[in-house]
């Protein structure tokens, strides 16, 4: 086959001994490889060694290899390029990994060290990362997918790339025979740029940085030998000849400017990177084996390194409260050796112990998604956090604050204390400006303070044009922001990472259902100018609304949303941001909800009658024309039905007669009935009434039967009847504006017979000696209840 | 009688040749008393290309290899997940393939007594001789532990807790003692004896597992299929299987199945394809009550309306077959019709035509 041989040829070409070129493919933290490459710098005692990393990094060469240095660290780049700065990816090294265990040797052996991949600042070295910025440079995607890789993976059972590349390869740390093993990985990797198509390693950038790093190691092997490379093993097949052509010029790298810090790094955000193809997961399981194949020197023991994992494992899960009996334990490890054993392997890889430790701890029914797992993946993960020398220089995040800053003219160059209005309705730079400050504000930086200006969370001033900040940088904004680095390395990141640990916070605190709390936290970062970024915020506030059971907090949370949906100024949404789903979603909750309302007890029956006049001005607004009423009006029609209390029978009759469903006599029958009825307590005879006035006063006058049923019921009362129920009606009414109480006033004095002054006047007519009878009488009650020492009564009335 | 009018043959006599394939080509250690190593086991269960072997049981290799290897321990096996996750299925496999018989199972219910654990009598001999190895009615675990072989048991949780009970000291001991025979007498089990039971943790009407007897089970959940196009494959082909006895009705169409796999996936999941969020009922949404949906529809359709299987039948008898008794999930169920299938009648008639019949069976349009 013409594809075997030319995978057996890379196999070959690895040591070209006639050249002094030797090459190493490698896969990122991989302790197998590391070893491999050790092995072949100690032996070979190159001139030079050249490593797959950004050409310009060259200079973090001393410090990553300074004493007080000690890994997991990473280099972060910034690339500035027409007065934006961007996060452009992280180096991670881990002790573990075969570029820094290339390098560390490679300066024992004194031999010259070399980066030969293209600037960091290269369009090519971002070609692959158009979706999320600020991630380790992926070259590694080919390891995970295709089809080479599945149907390997078919034949040998194994469940994916990373089991496969365990299976392979990993399984064979601190083997004697490392060459073979680097022959292996190279002709592996052939095979796997085989079925990559040509297409793709051009548009990935992996062309362009080939050919760049062609160009160097011609360089290299002219200058002097023996040369050792270390690069990704995709890349070998495209290496093996450097040097042998035309002399390839060096490709000029784009014209940017780079910051690079070193910074320290953490196994926990190694491991978040592993979905993008980044190297192995789980690097605290590498880091193991690494240190155990150091001790042994040679071959990990597999056996007792399992041992000591579980063992290790059951002590750190003891230590949390959940023990793990001895047999439990002696079962993990007999299923992890049994299975290692049928999948045909050395000793039980890290699938094997993730697969025992399912096996012989979960009792009972699981999803997919395991508790046992889950703390065994954390276990494997590792907590190590590395440690740079002082001299590294700051992180992006705080590059980041200060580049946005420069850009909208915020003096941030001394600690001095500064004051600035922003006109934000009308200059878009102002309320950029606004944007940044409530960024910082919202990081918790104290790096400025709103002194006025609108409130839009407890909409107070929500109308006011400017706003006032003062501001001052500080140690501790930067000390802040330096915390907050790992949470992302710009400030839109970091305010939507901290946004969700506070609705995290909200859930832990057992105020998962406070929609209303979390929507504000919504605002919040509008504000900030999120914008787009909330899309997951949205997706979480989704799930948070779906599952929650209260019908007044989901009522508030569609107005607080279909606000920020409607509103311009400060709180307008960019156009990307799409609210409508949301509120589609707080909408069929709420009608879900709907079928509770029968049930309403006494304590949050004016809440949910609230929140239903809420809906139905909602639904009256023009802008509501997203939501379908007729399932709102369909679902309250179902609520007349089911017995609800007499106050929202009284408002749900209202919504469904004003809605056409149903006829203004049944509402009318219903006041009746409940002044006819039995109650327990006087206040519910007008129950029915007083929901048709919360939710629909305009019944009152728009329908003159009910206005006669009204009237007829009222009139038709005994005075001391009357008297008794006196205050509820009034309260009752009270939900009338003054312009609906004097057109009812109208309509009633038409039906009795006179003018409305006619009623309301008569009241008024005081005269001086009312007054002062008025006045009299009040002195001798004050006087009394002084004598009775009742003072305060009055006190605390004033 | 001709065997193949029997309904269904076991195991190792419907693969009778591909287990005879396999044994040939074993060249790997074999644990005591198995009939297979391992990795043949696994190989019978997930299929081997060279060999022909085909696979017969999809989505979860990884749980194959840890059920294999639970069984080559002290352990037993206990395969848990909802109705119509082949668990059943995936049991009678691995016992055709360890010990050549599937045929050892005790059917857990509630008329199960400790007997049929352990042994019983042939009235009529004990009687006539007295206790004797002739008289006495060996249970399938009896049998297994005897021969070295899998025993399984069915629906484990539907049995007496003191059924269940019985099982502790038979999984620990591993051995039965029969005092009628004499002091002493009693049957120890032989290498390659196991347990595989399966357990419905979630119906109501079955009892809870002790944890003394859960200690002595490895548990694997059985998930419901992740693969949508694998799982519209599966519901067809099952319900022309179940439709072979009508032979006139047509065929059901693509687009009804896919309805049906998305309603079924969507309640299941509680996400939509889009996204959206959807509560989930309480109601087993497996992919064997899709088939049962499907096929009422498909009679339906067939005797009752005289037409071809569409939407609205299915829309008819999803309520029927699946949401019975519990008055919330018909409430969850009415959300998801009003808010997501709602949405889907303007992408095709299908979705439109299901949407206005389960809209009228709900009572109200």
């Amino acid at each position: 086959m013409v594809e075997a041989a030319e995978f057996e040829s890379v196999r070959a070409a690895l040591r070209q001994t006639g050249r002094d070129y030797y090459l190493a493919p490698i896969r990122h933290h991989s302790p197998a490889c590391a070893w491999a490459v050790r092995e072949l710098i100690r032996e070979v005692k190159p001139k030079q060694v050249l490593i797959e990393a950004p050409v310009d990094l060259v200079g973090h060469i001393d410090i990553l290899l300074d004493a007080e240095t000690r890994p997991p660290v990473a280099i972060a780049t910034i690339v500035e390029k027409q007065k934006t700065a961007r996060l452009a990816a992280y180096y991670p090294f881990c002790t573990h990994s075969p570029e820094y265990v290339a390098l560390v040797e490679g300066r024992k052996q004194g031999a010259e060290l070399v980066f030969i991949d293209l600037p960091a600042a290269d369009k090519a070295m971002s070609a692959r990362q158009t979706e999320r910025p600020s991630l380790v440079v992926d070259d590694e995607a080919v390891f995970d997918r295709g089809d080479y890789i599945e149907g390997l993976c078919r034949e040998l059972g194994c469940r994916d790339g990373f089991e496969l590349w365990d299976h392979l390869f990993e399984s064979r740390l601190g083997n004697s025979d490392w060459q073979s093993l680097l022959a292996d990985i190279g002709a592996y990797c052939a095979a796997l740029r085989h079925a990559t198509a040509p297409e793709i390693i051009e548009s990935s950038g992996d062309a362009a940085r080939e050919a760049h790093m062609q160009a160097v190691i011609a360089e290299a092997l002219e200058a002097d030998g023996p040369v050792v490379v270390v690069a990704g093993g995709f890349h070998i097949p495209a290496l093996v000849d450097a040097g042998t052509g035309k002399p390839a010029k060096r490709p000029r790298g784009e014209k940017a400017v780079t910051n690079a810090y070193l910074i320290r790094y953490g196994f926990g955000a190694l491991d978040a990177l592993n979905g993008y193809g980044a190297g192995l997961p789980q690097p605290g399981y590498y880091d193991y084996l690494w240190h155990r194949a150091n001790a042994a020197d040679g071959e990990p023991p597999w056996r007792e390194t399992a041992l000591d994992l579980v063992s290790e494992f059951a002590a750190k899960l003891r230590a949390l409260g959940h023990p793990v009996s001895v047999p439990a334990q002696v079962e993990i490890l007999r299923a992890a050796e049994g299975l290692a054993a049928m999948r045909g392997r050395r000793g039980a890889g890290r699938h094997d112990l993730i697969d025992a430790v399912r096996t012989a701890l979960v009792k009972g029914e699981v999803g997919a998604r395991e508790i046992w797992t889950e703390r065994l993946l954390e276990f494997l993960r590792g907590t190590a956090i590395g440690d740079v020398p002082a001299s590294a220089g700051s992180p992006p995040i705080v590059e980041d604050a200060r580049l946005r800053a420069r850009a909208l003219r915020i003096d941030v160059s001394d600690g001095s204390r500064r004051r600035r209005r922003l006109d934000i309705r009308r200059k878009p730079s102002h309320l950029e400006a606004s944007r940044y400050f409530r960024a910082m504000t919202l990081l918790d930086t104290r790096f400025a303070e709103l002194e006025t200006g609108p409130d839009f969370l407890n909409n107070v001033n929500t109308s006011r044009l400017f706003e006032e900040w003062s501001f001052a940088w500080s140690p501790l904004a930067e000390g802040r922001l330096i915390e907050l680095a790992v949470h992302g390395d710009n400030l839109p990141d970091a305010c939507l990472h901290l946004l969700e640990s506070r609705r995290a916070e909200l859930h832990d605190a057992g105020r998962g259902r406070d929609i209303v709390a979390i929507s504000g936290l919504l605002v919040e970062g509008i504000l900030a100018g999120l914008g787009i970024r909330l899309v997951p915020f949205l997706d979480s506030l989704a799930e948070d609304i779906q599952a929650n059971a209260d019908f007044e907090l989901v009522a508030r949370t569609l107005r607080r949303i279909h606000y920020i949906a409607e509103a311009g100024g400060p709180l307008r949404i960019p156009d990307e941001l799409e609210l409508v789903s949301l509120q589609q979603t707080a909408y069929g909750r709420l009608i879900y909800l709907c079928d509770d309302l029968p049930g309403t007890p006494e304590e949050q029956e004016q809440g949910r009658m609230e929140a239903l006049r809420l809906m139905v001005e909602l639904l009256r607004d023009p802008s509501s024309d997203i939501f379908d009423s007729s399932l709102f009006n369909e679902a309250i029609n179902r609520v007349a039905d089911a017995n609800p209390p007499p106050q929202l029978l009284g408002a749900v009759l209202a919504i469904c007669v004003q809605a056409g469903r149903r006829d203004v006599a049944e509402i009318c029958g219903a006041i009746a009935g409940g002044f006819a009825g039995t109650v327990d307590e006087q206040e519910d005879r007008i129950g029915v009434l007083r929901g048709m006035l919360f939710t629909a006063p305009e019944l009152l006058w728009r329908s003159e039967t009910v206005l006669q049923v009204v009237d007829t019921l009222l009139t038709g009362m005994s005075e001391d009847e009357f008297l008794e129920l006196l205050p509820h009606i009034r309260l009752a009414f009270t939900s009338l504006n003054p312009r609906d109480a004097d057109k009812l006033a109208g309509l009633l004095a038409a039906i009795h017979g006179g003018r409305v002054t006619d009623f309301s006047s008569r009241s008024h007519q005081l005269t001086d000696a009312d007054l002062q009878r008025g006045i009299e009488i009040e002195k001798s009650l004050r006087e009394s209840l002084k004598a009775d020492a009742l003072e305060t009564w009055l006190e605390a009335k004033a | 009688m001709d065997v193949t009018d029997v309904q269904r043959l076991p195991a190792e006599q419907r693969f009778a040749d591909e287990l005879v394939r396999l044994r040939d080509n074993d060249k790997n250690d074999r644990p005591k008393g198995w009939q297979l190593s391992p990795r043949a086991v696994r190989s019978f269960v997930l299929g081997d290309s060279k060999l022909d072997v085909s696979q017969k049981f999809f989505g979860d290799d990884p749980l194959v290899d840890r059920c294999i290897v639970s069984l080559m321990g002290q352990q037993g096996l206990m395969l848990v997940g909802e109705p119509g996750t082949a668990k059943s299925l995936l049991s009678e496999l691995l016992s055709a393939a360890i010990s050549g018989d599937s045929n050892l199972v005790v059917q857990g219910s509630a008329g199960i007594l400790e007997d049929h654990l352990r042994y019983g009598w042939n009235y009529a001999l004990l009687l006539a001789e007295g206790p004797s190895e002739r008289a006495l009615v060996a249970s399938p675990v009896l049998t297994a532990m005897r021969d070295g072989k899998v025993a399984r048991l069915e629906e484990l949780t539907r049995c007496a807790p003191e059924v269940q009970d019985a099982m502790i000291s038979l999984l620990s001991e591993k051995t039965i003692s029969i005092p009628e025979l004499g002091p002493g007498q009693e049957v120890r089990a032989t290498p390659g004896f196991n347990v595989i039971g399966t357990a419905n943790l979630r119906d109501r009407g079955v009892h809870d597992m002790s944890s003394a007897l859960k200690r002595r089970f490895n548990f694997e959940t059985v998930q419901p299929i992740a693969d949508r196009e694998f799982e519209k494959a599966l519901v067809a082909r099952q319900v022309a299987e179940r439709m072979a006895e009508h032979p006139r009705a047509t065929e059901l169409d693509e687009k009804v199945v896919d309805v049906l796999v998305a309603v079924f996936r969507d309640l299941r999941t509680g996400t939509t394809e889009e996204g959206a969020t959807v509560a989930t009922p309480n109601s087993v949404m497996s992919t064997a009550e899709a088939v049962n949906v499907a096929h009422a529809a498909a009679l339906d359709a067939y005797y009752l309306d005289g037409a071809k299987t569409s939407t609205s039948h299915i829309a008819r008898q999803i309520r029927g077959v699946v949401f019975k008794d519990d008055p919330e999930d018909a409430r969850r169920f009415r959300s998801y019709i009003d808010q997501i299938a709602k949405a889907r009648m303007k992408r095709d008639k299908a979705w439109s035509e299901f949407y206005k019949a389960a809209k009228k069976d709900l009572g109200s349009l």
